[in-house]
C-alpha cells in the first residue's frame, strides 16, 4: 500500500469516526503500523512489546470509535497513546486531546518513501519477492523489514532483537543471498525456456 | 557480483542509506562512485533493487500479520463482553428468582389457606361436577345438587383449573 498524504489521511480518519468501517480503520493502521514500529524500535523496545503496543492502541481506538469525532489532531493523540502504552501508562482518553504537545515530526517519519522504492523497482523481481519472502524465517523478515524499510542501524537492530551485530549481518546477508539464487535460478529458467522457444521456431521454419 | 563483495555491502551502512535515500551525503557520494566505476552499475542497481523490493514485502508482510492478531483481539473482546453479559444477565435472573420465588410461595400458600377455610365444593365449567375430596362438604345450595350425583375422577383433578369456586 502507497504512504497516505495529510489531507488524504484527514478525510480518511474522518470517514472512520464518522461511520466507523473497518475499510477506514485498516488504511489508518497499515499507514502508522511502520510509524510506530519506527519509533519503537529507535527506543530499543523489542519486537513484542513494540508490536503489542501498536494494537493495544488501535484496540482501543477501535472500542471507542464513536467517541472519536471531537478529536482533530489524530496524528499526535495516536503516537502519543502509542507511547504512553511503550512506558506502560494508561492511554489517554479524547476528551483530553487539547493539552498535547506537537510531536516532533522527525521522530515520526521512518527515512524510506514507498512511492520511491515502487518505482526503483521492476516488475518480475517485486514478483519472485514477494513470492519467497513467506519462505524467510520469521526472525530472519523481521530484521530485513528493520534494516531494509525502516533503515535502522545494524546496532538498533542488534539491541533490539538482543542479539550480536553479527548475528543481524549474517542473518540478512543469507536472506538475501537466499532470494537472489532464488531470483537468479528462475530468471535462468525463463532464459531457458525462452532460448527453446527460439529453437524450436528456427527448426520450424528451416523444415518449410 | 562476488560473494565477498556482496557481503561487504550488506555491511556497508552508507549502501543501504543510498539505496533508501536516507541521507543525502550517502546518495551523492555512491551516485559519484558508480560513475566513476560504470561497470558496477548494473550490479549495484540489482542489489538495490533487491533491496527495496525485500523490505517492501518484509514491511507488508509485518503490518498484516501484526492486523490480523488485532483482528483476533477484536473478536475475542466481542466474545469476552458477550459472555459478562450473558454471565450479568444469569446473575440477575438468579437474584430475581431468589426474591420472587418465595413471594410466590408465600402468595399460594396464603391464598390456599383462603381456599380451605372459604370453599366448600366446587363445580366444573362444563355440565359435569364432582365431588372433589379436600372440599367434601356439602355446598348447601340447592341447585347445585349435580355435585353430589357425580363420582370423582382423577382425570377431572387435573382440570382444577377450570374450577370454578362456589363461594
Amino acid at each position: 500500500m502507497g504512504r497516505l498524504k495529510g489531507s488524504d489521511l484527514k478525510h480518511i480518519w474522518k470517514s472512520f469516526t464518522m461511520s466507523e468501517g473497518e475499510d477506514d480503520f485498516y488504511t489508518i493502521y497499515s499507514h502508522y503500523h511502520h510509524y510506530l514500529s519506527f519509533i519503537g524500535y529507535k527506543r530499543y523496545f523489542s519486537e513484542d512489546i513494540v508490536k503489542d503496543a501498536i494494537n493495544d492502541v488501535f484496540l482501543y481506538l477501535w472500542e471507542n470509535r464513536s467517541s472519536l469525532r471531537n478529536v482533530n489532531s489524530y496524528h499526535n493523540y495516536i503516537v502519543t497513546c502509542f507511547l504512553r502504552k511503550l512506558y506502560r501508562k494508561n492511554i489517554i482518553g479524547p476528551e483530553e486531546v487539547q493539552g498535547l504537545i506537537d510531536v516532533p515530526v522527525m521522530l515520526l517519519s521512518p527515512s524510506v518513501e514507498d512511492q520511491y522504492i515502487q518505482q526503483g523497482m521492476n516488475g518480475t523481481v517485486i514478483q519472485i519477492v514477494k513470492e519467497h519472502i513467506n519462505q524467510l524465517a520469521a526472525k530472519q523478515r523481521n530484521m530485513v523489514y528493520q534494516k531494509f524499510y525502516l533503515g535502522l542501524s545494524y546496532q538498533e537492530i542488534a539491541i533490539t532483537n538482543k542479539v550480536s551485530i553479527n548475528t543481524v549481518y549474517n542473518t540478512i546477508y543469507k536472506a538475501i543471498d537466499k532470494l537472489k539464487s532464488t531470483i537468479t535460478k528462475e530468471q535462468e529458467t525463463y532464459l531457458l525456456i525462452a532460448i527453446g522457444t527460439m529453437i524450436l521456431f528456427f527448426l520450424f521454419f528451416q523444415i518449410q | 557480483m562476488q560473494e565477498k563483495n556482496l557481503n561487504e555491502l550488506l555491511k556497508n551502512e552508507t549502501f543501504i542509506n543510498y539505496c533508501l535515500k536516507r541521507n543525502e551525503q550517502d546518495v551523492s557520494e555512491w551516485e559519484n562512485r558508480i560513475k566513476e566505476n560504470p561497470e558496477t552499475k548494473i550490479h549495484l542497481e540489482e542489489l538495490k533493487v533487491l533491496v527495496l523490493a525485500m523490505g517492501l514485502h518484509a514491511g507488508q508482510k509485518a503490518a498484516d500479520q501484526n492486523y490480523l492478531k488485532l483482528r483476533m483481539l477484536i473478536t475475542k473482546g466481542y466474545v469476552l463482553k458477550k459472555r459478562y453479559l450473558l454471565s450479568f444477565f444469569g446473575w440477575i435472573s438468579s437474584a430475581a428468582a431468589v426474591i420472587i420465588l418465595p413471594i410466590v410461595l408465600v402468595f399460594c400458600n396464603l391464598t390456599k389457606e383462603s381456599l380451605h377455610g372459604r370453599v366448600t365444593a366446587v363445580r366444573f365449567l362444563d355440565v359435569s361436577s364432582a365431588k372433589h375430596k379436600e372440599f367434601h362438604q356439602v355446598a348447601g345450595h340447592s341447585q347445585n345438587s349435580l355435585i353430589y350425583s357425580a363420582k370423582y375422577r382423577p382425570e377431572d383433578y387435573v382440570s382444577l383449573n377450570q374450577l370454578k369456586a362456589i363461594m
